[in-house]
């Protein structure tokens, strides 16, 4: 390992980001929402049901107005995620068995705020009801329903893997657009096993760093048993590399292999099932994510760390990692084979 | 060297390297491509969820067929014992556990409340809020049935509109500036653009390393440095102007979503995004001279962005570096303009300051040209 770029790209980039890719969430939950209130009525009761209804954790009222045409403006700036509107006469419509409507109005360009907002003051409302039925919801896996719980875990995996991929490629590209040195001289089992052999030594620290220390700092849970973890980041490793290694042999230049894994992130991210449910891709969609690497390992390991499964409960996720690494490493394998082999007539170099 | 020749030269480039051509055209369609398959459905729906029963009266199984008939979830098992529904759970075969306890129907016809519980997976924050959302609402139309004793609201199911008869007074939730309240719309609206930056900054960035791969850089520094870093931008611009039009093309143009402000100015701040863009990539390369480095940084710069866009976790609730790196970001002030122009329809001058911003960006091109003055004064250029 001479090239200086890849180990500044390998352990920057992994320092980095494990800094840098919590920091939106830290905040957990979106906050108490700023909200407006619309009070048309303010009347003693309509002043006690504000009360009330601020007192719901996920809103705030931080203003009260009586004039609605300034709403849009203060959602537009942002001063405001929505407002509740009171209408004129509530409470004597109220007492005329009239049934009046308070409604809520939010910004839904922010859906996942708006949503939080209407699911509290829906249940507010439904909380001033007796009823035949009540439901007693309970939050599994992610108690608090935080988004470092969410994010972390499957982020991590895929930030891992990515970054592990990136760093043997442009090894390997590098190596490619020197044309010559060692690896030509070695076998090409033996090179792979030691090349395999370094990588492991040189990322084992990193995604320690990454499941262990990070996860105790940004305080995620770690309910997997510690040598199955082991086993499971040994694997995780060993496809990355081969991955890395394939894809290096293949594109030739350092910066495509790391273009080909940059651009592919994204739409990982959301294919792997953990945004966005995999029952709802289209079939060749997910047979397709389940070729990559990722797929498999976010999923089992979200399984395991997270949601305290066994290892039997994933055992149909750990024969697919198996069969991926084997055809990751069989892949680097024949082409550095055939790459040697095309070099072998030219003694020139 | 004459203008036509230097653009030609430039077209050239894109004409014999397959990679970069395929890095701005084929690879970016792909990439869009893939991301709306992923989100074809729109709307959460038919997530598997169990249910153990141990009422089993008429009661709980209209119950369980009124949840069931809610498109989000789809009562995929019914189980004898919890134990055995939580191994499915842990496995994600289910995304969440409804208990029906004994005594639901006995205890209605006394008149006493029961307690159903719910367990939703919360590792999957979309799908489980979806979840309890579905469940909620059922409940609430047959808590009104229940009450009203009388038959079921033929409804759609919306989280947003459970009437129960017997509350003192009604609520209406109304969502403003939605695209529908459909989630894989929201998230589409975001993660195009974001690709698309990743897009301009990465396919610059390799545009730039042709430059010493094809034993140009010399000659680059060396003269004319100005027109043929123009060259490379207003062709760079060109593609990434035709992948723009694309993409909210597609969305407001062929899928009709809302926009109700100025088309023509989301064009104008999509086009100075591109700028913005394309001038990180230049302070990538430029600042390195060196091809691993450059697009290793292009990519720590631009991979995270929809997380740090501020609108799928709010700007405001972000840590305070969250904020400076969102700043950082080209994307995230054409966003708040793609935003403010779709979805409010703001006044162009309430959308200045996000112009103001990315026109910062481009400013910096300047540095670009400050590093390439510098490499080539100190002649440090002459070894590669």
């Amino acid at each position: 390992m001479s090239n200086s770029a890849i180990l500044l790209t390998v352990f920057g980039g992994a320092l980095l980001y494990s800094f840098l890719y919590p920091q939106p969430y830290l905040n957990q939950l979106p906050k108490k929402q700023q909200i407006a209130l619309v009070d048309l009525d303010n009347t003693a009761y309509t002043r006690d049901l504000a009360r009330k209804i601020n007192s719901n954790p996920q809103i705030k009222i931080t203003r009260k107005i009586y004039d609605k045409s300034t709403l849009n403006t203060l959602m537009q700036k942002r001063e405001i995620f929505g407002y509740i509107l009171i209408p004129k006469n509530f409470t004597k419509d109220m007492k005329l068995h009239k049934s009046p409507t308070i409604s809520y109005g939010g910004n839904a360009s922010f859906l996942l705020v708006y949503g939080s907002v209407a699911e509290g003051i829906f249940e507010f409302t439904n909380s001033l009801q007796k009823k035949p039925i009540n439901l007693s919801s309970k939050a599994i896996f992610n108690p608090n329903i935080g988004y470092t719980n969410y994010i972390i875990p499957a982020i991590f995996i895929l930030i891992l893997h990515q970054i592990m991929a990136i760093g043997s490629s442009l090894q390997g590209a590098t190596q490619y657009e020197l044309k010559t040195g060692y690896w030509h001289k070695i076998p090409t089992f033996k090179l792979l096993m030691t090349r395999n052999l370094a990588y492991l030594i040189l990322y084992l620290p990193i995604c320690v760093y990454y499941l262990g220390f990070c996860f105790a700092y940004y305080d995620v849970p770690r309910h997997a048993d510690f040598n199955l973890l082991l086993c499971f980041i040994i694997l995780l490793i060993f496809t990355a590399t081969n991955l890395g290694i394939a894809l290096g042999e293949v594109l030739k230049r350092k910066e495509y292999a790391t273009f080909v894994i940059l651009v592919s992130s994204m739409p990982l991210v959301f294919s792997t099932g953990f945004i966005w449910p995999v029952e709802l891709l289209p079939t060749w969609l997910r047979v397709l994510v389940n070729y990559y690497p990722t797929t498999p390992f976010i999923l089992s390991f979200l399984s395991l760390n997270q949601m305290g499964a066994e290892f039997y409960d994933i055992f149909d996720k750990f024969i697919q990692i198996l069969a991926l690494a084997t055809l990751y490493f069989s892949l680097s394998w024949y082409l550095i084979k055939r790459k040697t082999n095309a070099n072998k007539p030219n003694t020139e170099y | 060297m004459n203008i036509s020749k230097i653009f030609s030269e430039e077209l050239k480039l894109y004409a014999h390297d397959r990679w970069l051509q395929a890095s701005v055209s084929v690879l970016p369609l792909v990439l869009f491509f893939l991301l709306l398959n992923v989100f074809n459905t729109n709307a959460i729906e038919n997530i598997p969820i169990g249910v153990v029963d141990f009422d089993n009266s008429s009661i709980s199984r209209q119950f369980i067929r009124n949840c069931n008939s809610n498109k989000a979830i789809k009562i995929s098992k019914i189980y004898q014992n919890e134990p055995q529904a939580f191994k499915d759970l842990k496995r994600s075969k289910i995304y969440a556990l409804l208990v029906i306890p004994k005594n639901m129907k006995k205890n209605y016809i006394k008149g006493i409340s029961t307690n159903i519980s719910l367990s939703y997976n919360t590792q999957f924050i979309a799908v489980g809020k979806s979840i309890k959302a579905s469940i909620s609402t059922s409940l609430a139309y047959y808590n009104a049935y229940l009450i009203a004793g009388k038959s079921l609201y033929k409804k759609d199911t919306n989280l947003i509109l459970a009437k129960a008869q017997a509350l003192p007074f009604n609520q209406q939730i109304t969502p403003i500036y939605n695209l529908g309240l459909d989630y894989a719309k929201f998230l589409l609206s975001l993660i195009l653009p974001c690709i698309w930056q990743i897009i301009i900054v990465s396919s610059m960035t390799l545009n730039l390393c042709t430059l010493e791969t094809n034993g140009k850089l010399f000659s680059f520094l060396q003269e004319q440095t100005l027109l043929k870093s123009l060259a490379k931008i207003v062709i760079h611009s060109v593609f990434m102007m035709i992948l723009f039009l694309t993409f909210i093309g597609y969305f407001y143009g062929y899928l009709a979503w809302d926009f109700k402000g100025s088309f023509s100015f989301l064009v104008l701040a999509g086009f100075l995004n591109i700028l913005a863009s394309q001038s990180m990539a230049f302070l990538f390369y430029f600042t390195s001279f060196d091809r691993a480095r450059a697009i290793s940084t292009a990519a720590a710069f631009s991979a995270p962005s929809l997380a740090f866009i501020g609108i799928t976790f709010p700007y405001t609730d972000m840590s305070f570096f969250a904020q400076i790196w969102s700043n950082l970001l080209p994307i995230s002030h054409y966003i708040n303009i793609q935003i403010s122009q779709a979805n409010y329809g703001s006044n162009i001058s309430f959308d200045m300051k996000y112009i103001f911003n990315l026109f910062i960006f481009i400013a910096l091109f300047s540095l670009s040209a400050l590093c390439i003055r510098v490499v080539k004064k100190r002649r440090m250029f002459e070894h590669i």
